[in-house]
Formats: structure tokens, sequence, C-alpha cells
């Protein structure tokens, strides 16, 4: 009985194997997990590959190897019922993953999720305390106001080098990117760095108004939006595809309406701002739309 | 002769079990048309089978982790580790679980062997609800997702190390006699000839995936219906509430069961309408427990333990952040 076990548990194993190198054959992985995540996969199929070819070929030997010593604390299923039941459970990932790799999250998924256009600061907290404190503050400032001065200009030197030490690189590079969007006429918005550019875009649109931009995404569109507005998004994956966010730009113009959710598209448009939901947010207008496939790579990531 | 014909109708079970995967390996994509299937089943699965690719690794990791120590560490070995003073205890246990870097897949087999290798309890607990949320990934992730805000960095972390021990204290309390574990069983020493240990290590493993395994898919299931299903953008009305808030992102955090890993970039999404409060609670709750855990908890131990366990995680998360938020450092 136990043999019989490690038969079709070797099996299993083995369509586990053969799924993964599916995915990577076919390149499909990156629908699921982000490529930063790869190497973990390559683990998993090649421990996948020794278990079940061990298994496999253990379960042709009745030796008393050919079991761990511990019986008692795993379980193997007792009933038929049960054993159709739990090895029909661990094939169903197989099975989906070898007939249905195809496809992507659809607009459907992010009307759920709600589209991120770009880096929003936090929300303000409500302390009362923030508020005695500024009322010090002023009192301080009405006493004495050169040496308040002072005492700020210190305080603001300490934050500067605090901040220099901790996040010199990331500012480096955030520093950089704005620079190269603000030099050039056209922006283009690059897979590799879609959610850092979209931030970008967003917290400077003041210094970006007038300029090119030319963006990859699909259709989405908010419930509120009227018929002239769209998304142009993309599901931005930290490790797998559950953890995606949607990142976008707003699109308006009168030649958008008839496009469909889901569809992919070039935009090319000039970047202007609105405010939408209270907050400012840069949106692409006078678009030009060019219908395109799935791209093959339809996830952006998450870059650090 | 019944023996032997039972035995050909399983063996030819299996084959045709494995020509079929083959099968579905060269042509399973052109077999069905997707179009025919309702897109909601396909972001489901597709939401599923992501979730499952994701955890693999990590499980056989923790599975051959748990596998290594059950054939190389003797209960005595790892008694003389142990301090001796149970509630002091639990800060070297904090700090084990600060160093040891996994995440909250693979620390479930492992943990739940070190338990039954002799380690008390609640120590146990304290590096599974510490091991996920401190660790460097897990910082650096945090770090980048909220640049603009470092007291969410530092709150993480910080209540972690300090809710892990309460947590520990008080799974002491409730757990001091008895051990929770399913199907009890006392882990002799073997003495085998050294050749065996690694066979042993390989089939241990292999069997530990499959007892754990079949939690993960399940559990993995009802998040991912839950991913796909439910509506996140209708929470946003309630995210400026001081005592809603908090409840509503733990509760968030545990039916998306996220990695502990990536969930920084979800809360950041959140950050615009929710109060840092909330969001520290997300940060900290999700990677303690969540729906794709408690299945795997299922698994190793009793129902009982798990309910009590989730229990008090929730109590002193929403407690403590009450608090900080009362004492105006969140």
């Amino acid at each position: 009985m136990r043999s019989f076990h490690m038969f079709i548990r070797g099996i299993i194993l083995a369509g586990y194997a053969l799924l993964l190198f599916k995915l990577l054959l076919t390149s499909q992985l990156a629908n699921y997990v982000s490529p930063k995540m790869h190497p973990f996969i390559y683990f998993a199929l090649f421990v996948l590959l020794i278990l079940g070819g061990m298994q496999i070929l253990r379960s042709g030997m009745n030796t008393s190897e050919s079991h761990c010593h511990c019986d008692g604390e795993h379980h193997m299923p007792k009933t038929p019922a049960s054993t159709v039941f739990i090895y029909s459970l661990f094939l169903l990932p197989v099975m989906i993953g070898l007939m249905l790799s195809n496809h992507v999250l659809d607009s459907s998924v992010a009307s759920k999720r709600g589209v991120q256009f770009g880096a929003q600061p936090l929300a303000e907290s409500t302390n009362s305390q923030v508020q005695t404190e500024e009322k010090d503050l002023v009192e301080e400032y009405l006493r004495d106001p050169e040496g308040y001065m002072k005492k700020v200009d210190e305080r603001v030197n300490e934050i500067l080098q605090e901040d220099d030490s901790a996040v010199q690189s990331t500012e480096k590079e955030n520093e950089q990117l704005k620079n190269d969007l603000i030099g050039t006429d056209k922006i283009v918005v690059t897979d590799e760095k879609y959610i850092s550019t979209i931030n970008m875009i967003s917290e400077n649109v003041e210094q970006l108004i007038g300029k090119k931009v030319e963006i990859t995404g699909f259709v989405f569109r908010e419930r509120d939006f009227r018929s002239n507005q769209l998304v142009v998004a993309r599901f931005g994956v930290t490790c797998c595809i559950a953890d995606a966010s949607v990142y976008g730009m707003l699109v308006e113009g009168e030649n958008v309406a008839k496009l469909k959710d889901d569809t992919w598209i070039k935009v090319t448009g000039t970047i202007h701002k609105t405010t939408y939901h209270q907050s400012t947010i840069p949106v692409i207008e006078q678009p030009a739309i060019e219908m395109i496939e799935v791209p093959d790579q339809p996830y952006v990531y998450e870059e650090y | 002769m019944e023996n032997a014909g039972k035995q050909i109708g399983k063996d030819v079970a299996g084959t045709a079990l494995f020509g079929g995967i083959l099968l579905l390996f060269l042509f399973g994509d052109r077999l069905i048309d997707p179009s025919f299937i309702p897109k909601e089943v396909l972001n489901v699965s597709t939401l599923f089978l992501s979730i499952i690719l994701e955890a693999i690794p990590f499980i056989l990791l923790g599975v051959f982790a748990s596998a290594l120590i059950q054939t190389f560490v003797s209960e005595d070995t790892l008694k003389r580790f142990i301090p001796k003073h149970p509630i002091l205890a639990l800060v070297p246990a904090a700090i084990v679980g600060a160093f040891l870097p996994i995440c909250e897949c693979a620390i479930v087999p492992v943990v739940r062997r070190l338990v039954l290798k002799g380690m008390p309890l609640h120590l146990g607990v304290v590096i599974m609800v510490t091991a996920p949320i401190l660790n460097p990934v897990v910082f650096a992730s945090t770090y980048y997702a909220f640049q603009t805000n470092m007291d969410v960095v530092y709150a993480r972390m910080g209540l972690a190390f300090v809710a892990s021990i309460v947590i520990g204290a008080i799974i002491y309390f409730f757990f001091r006699t008895s051990l929770p574990l399913k199907k009890q069983h006392h882990v002799h020493e073997h003495h085998h000839h050294a050749k065996n240990r690694w066979l042993e290590t390989l089939l241990h493993a292999s069997d530990e995936f499959f007892d754990v395994g079949r939690y993960l898919i399940v559990g993995a299931l009802v998040a991912s219906a839950f991913q796909a299903g439910f509506d996140r953008t209708t929470l946003l009305e309630i995210g400026g509430d001081q005592t809603v808030a908090p409840a509503v992102m733990m509760g968030l955090a545990y039916i998306l069961s996220l990695c502990s890993e990536a969930d920084a970039f979800v809360a950041a999404s959140f950050g615009s309408t929710f109060t840092i409060g909330s969001l520290v609670a997300f940060l900290v709750y999700g990677p303690m427990i969540d729906l794709k855990n408690t299945f795997m908890l299922f698994a190793y131990f009793k129902p009982k333990f798990v309910a009590v366990f989730i229990f008090v995680v929730t109590v002193v998360i929403y407690g403590s952040i009450i608090l900080l938020q009362s004492l105006n450092i969140l």
C-alpha cells in the first residue's frame, strides 16, 4: 500500500517539475512570479526532480529503507475516496498551469484593487499633539525671532545630514531620473522603469506640462469616469501577481470612448494636470492611440 | 492472485496519470479555448497558481530544514542551547527569529520540528512570528515602499519584536502543560548507518511536502478567491478612522495572505487614505498570521491551539496599535 502512495507521489512531484519546466521554456513564468524570484524556481525544479525520481525508483523496492522512520507522524490517506480527493487537490495547480497559462489578469481585477496614478503622500496624521507643538513654536518665535530662526537652521542641517547617509543611493537615482525627464522633450515610459517613471511624472507634473509622453498598457476605467476618460494601466508585481498593484496614467480625449476595456494600446500625447478625487494628477491630452497585441511581458515589476 | 491484480491495477493507474501529465505538458494549452471559460474563473485560477508557484520553493526549503533538523540535530543538543527560565528565554528566541532568514511559508514546518524535538512551544511561537518580519529582505522592501515615511519601517520592526515576546508569554500561560501538536509522537533517536541519513532526509522532506502541501493548496484557493472577488476600493472611506481602520487593515492582511517580502507595496497603495497605525497593523499582523498560514497550522497543530494562537495575535497586535496611537507614537 505504501509503495503505491510513493509511486503516485513521485509522479505528482515529477508533474510539478514538468510544470515549472514548461513555464520556464515558454517564458510564461513571469506571468506568475517576478523575475527576481526565478532563482528560487530553478531551485524548486531541481529539488522536485530529485524527490520525484527518488520516490518513483523507491516505490518499486519493498525494503525497510523505503520509508522514513516516523510513520506515526506523516499520514497517508486511508480510504480510496480520500486518496483520490487529496491527490486531485495536488494535481489541480499542475492542470491549471499546463492548460491555462496564457491568461493575464484583466481590468475586472484592476477595478477591485484601484489604480495608482503615482506616488501619493501618506495620509496626514490628525494628532492633537502636533497642533499644540505648533502653538508652542509660534510663541517661541514671537519671544525671540532670531534665536528661533537659528535653531530652525540647525535642525534643517541635521535633517539634511541624516537623509544624506540613509537614502543617498535611491535619492540619487530618483534625482537622475527626474533630471532625465525634465531634460527630454518626449518621455517614453519603459517597462523596466514603469513604476518609477509614473511616480516621477506624478510628483513633478508642474514642470512637465506640455511635454510629449509615450506609454503602453491595457485600457481600464474607474466607475466614475466620463466617456472621454480611461486609464492606460499595467499590473506592477513585487513577488507574485497576487501582490500586484495597478499603476497607470489618465488619458482624456474624444477618440478614447470607443475603446473596449482590456484592449492593449500605445498612447502618445501631451502631459497636462487635472484634479481627480481631490488630488492633482497628470493627464495625457490629445492622445494618439495605436492598438497593439498583448506584449510578451504584460506585467511590470517593482525596481528594487 | 487478487493482490497481484490489485497491484497491476494500481501500476496502471499511476502510469496513466503520468501519461496524462505528459500529454498536458506537450499539448495542454491547445486542449481548451480559454474564451469559453468565464473570466472570473481564469482570474482566480491564475492568482491561485501564482500563490502556489511562489510558495513551493519556500515550502521545500522549510521541509528540508525540518528534515535536516530531524536527522542531524539530537534532542540533547537542542536542549543545551535553550535557556532554562521560560520567560527569560523569550528574548533570545525573538533574536533567533530575527536572524533566521525565513518567510512565513517556510517557518511553520521548521518550528513544528523544533517543538517536536523538545523546544518549548511558546519559544517556537516567538520564532514563528518574528522570522517572517525581522529579516533583511523584508526591511529592504518596506524601506523602499515607504521612503517618505521611515516611521512605518521602524514601527513595523519594533512592534514585531516587542509583540512577539508578549505573544510568547501569553502562549506560555495557556499551554504550559500540554503540547497541542497533532499525532503526538515521541521522536526517538534512530541509529542508522551513516549512508542512509541523506536518503532518510529526502524521504522525510518528501512526506512532509505532501503533509503540509494539501493545506497550502486549500489555503491558496480560498485566498485567491478573495484576491479576485473582494473590492478593496470599498474600504477607502473608513481609512481615516483611528479605531476601525487598524481592524479593517488587519482583516485585509489576513484574507490577502501576501508574502511578507511583498506586502509593503500593497500597504503603500493604501497610504494616501489610511492612517499610519492601520498600515503598521497590516504589516505586522499579516506575516504573523493569515488565511494561508492558518490552513498550514491546521496541518500540524490541534484546532484549539490554532484558535487560541490567532486570538492572542489579533488581540496583542490590535491592542498595541491602539495603545501606540493613544500615546501619539503612531
